[in-house]
């Protein structure tokens, strides 16, 4: 069985490959998300800040039970809940953490843990679940041993449908779209802005034109306003263009040099744009970011986060 | 439509479906008989769709002189799964080949899947032959 990172929110795990994003809400303050494999419901998530500095885990755990047994419970028999087993062994786990582990019993069966880490200030709950006669704690073990509630580096991990992009961790993720052949993640931090994007099938979105054409079609709103160069590269048979420009300005049609001063005092926004066209994966990505400073770069790093195939 | 109103406004509970996702994934699409189709240069699927037949359509198509016929052309994708729905393929392996097609992810060929595929039925472009359950003394 193939292992894959999974990110979201600042929460990192690794899960099996063929386990795909299936419910999502909230967000990085509060949230929760699923993921299933092709038959059922295999790993859920909930993470919610605390403002407490020792929050009561089992409380919480209580109230998360009362949809657990709305969801799962058998038709004529009680759900059987255990806390307290013996799920995790690596003690690197425990440290700057309350931990609670339960298991239960119902339709199916499920293995995991609730904490509150110290650091994030994050209570974060994790379910795995898994058919009745199926040796869960194999998996349990491995997810739950290896997860990260808060980011460590200077980016954070976002995934979705085998899209996976790190972007710097000052970005808040605004909102998102995740449609068959379309998935979207803008991001912002104040005035800065970097969104992606992931369209796919590629053959079948460029069957009528080449890519810079759909390009410049459907991003012509975006661009507007803009004064760009564009420069066309190619790897590995893929094509791909990098955008760089500025925002223009009606002052820019003015010849009269104190005109130009503005410009000393209000910075232009500048932006900068990624795409190409992977015939390996079958998609195009597109990687914007919009900024005073730094669009560029920015957009350098999110771009060679993404690995494509 | 006075059900659909309710289920709407949330005065009534919408009955579970009988079939479960295996039952789903198991199916069988058929194409409706009635429904000539041919694929031209392109590889693009034409549905040739006859009027239908209810009086009322007929009065006002000879009023209005409107054409017994209308005709839907599938996209890329639509066409390639029109002609993997011969009665052979089950939708699993409909996913499947549209996974491998065009290297979409599960979810997604399942989900574009399913919507191709409720638009075909609810126009009766399409039905669904569904296996039947084992029921209790293992008969069928």
């Amino acid at each position: 069985m193939d292992w894959i990172t999974f990110g979201w929110a600042g929460i990192r795990l690794e899960i099996p490959a063929d386990w795909e994003l299936s419910g999502l809400s909230g967000d990085d303050k509060e949230g929760y998300l699923r993921l299933d494999d092709e038959d059922m419901p295999r790993l859920e998530l909930k993470w919610a800040k605390s403002k407490r500095k020792k929050p009561d885990l089992h409380k919480v755990l209580d109230e998360y039970f009362k949809l657990v047994r709305k969801n799962y419970k058998r038709k004529d028999t009680k759900l059987n809940i255990q806390r307290d087993v013996n799920l995790i062994k690596d003690e690197q786990f425990f440290e700057g953490r309350s931990v609670v582990t339960f298991s239960w019993k119902g339709d199916i069966r499920a293995n995991g843990v609730i904490f509150h880490c110290e650091t994030c200030k994050r209570i974060t709950i994790v379910q795995v679940m898994g058919r009745l006669k199926e040796n869960l704690r194999a998996f349990t073990t491995r997810i739950l041993s290896a997860i990260e509630d808060h980011p460590i580096g200077q980016n954070i991990l976002w995934s979705a449908y085998q899209l996976n992009v790190e972007v710097p961790r000052r970005y808040r993720l605004e909102k998102y779209r995740l449609l068959s052949g379309y998935l979207l993640f803008p991001f912002v931090d104040g005035s800065r802005k970097v969104s992606v994007e992931r369209y796919g099938p590629a053959d079948v979105t460029l069957a009528n034109s080449d890519l810079e054409s759909w390009f410049r079609a459907k991003y012509a709103k975006a661009i507007r306003g803009y004064g760009f160069q564009m420069t066309l590269t190619t790897d590995d048979g893929d094509e791909r263009f990098a955008l760089m420009g500025e925002e223009t300005r009606f002052t820019d049609h003015i010849p009269f040099t104190p005109v130009l001063a503005i410009d000393k005092v209000l910075r232009r926004k500048t932006f900068a744009i990624r795409l190409w066209r992977c015939h390996k994966s079958n998609r195009i990505y597109v990687v914007q970011s919009i900024a005073k400073r730094d669009a560029v770069k920015t957009a350098e790093i999110v771009a060679k986060s993404i690995r494509c195939h | 439509m006075i059900n659909a109103i309710l289920y709407k406004l949330k005065l009534k509970k919408r009955p579970d479906s009988q079939f479960e996702r295996a039952d789903i994934l198991n199916s069988l699409p058929l194409r409706n008989k009635l429904i000539k189709w041919e694929v031209d240069d392109k590889g693009e699927v034409s549905l040739i769709i006859p009027q239908t037949q209810k009086l009322w359509v007929r009065i006002t198509s000879k009023i209005f002189m409107l054409p017994n016929k209308r005709v839907i052309v599938l996209d890329g994708i639509g066409s390639f799964v029109w002609q993997l729905c011969d009665g052979r393929n089950q939708i699993h392996s409909v996913v499947n080949q549209l996974r491998k097609q065009y290297k979409m992810t599960r979810k997604e060929a399942e989900t574009s899947l399913f919507t191709f595929m409720r638009q075909l039925g609810k126009r009766g472009i399409i039905g669904f032959a569904v296996p039947k359950k084992t029921i209790k003394g293992g008969k069928e």
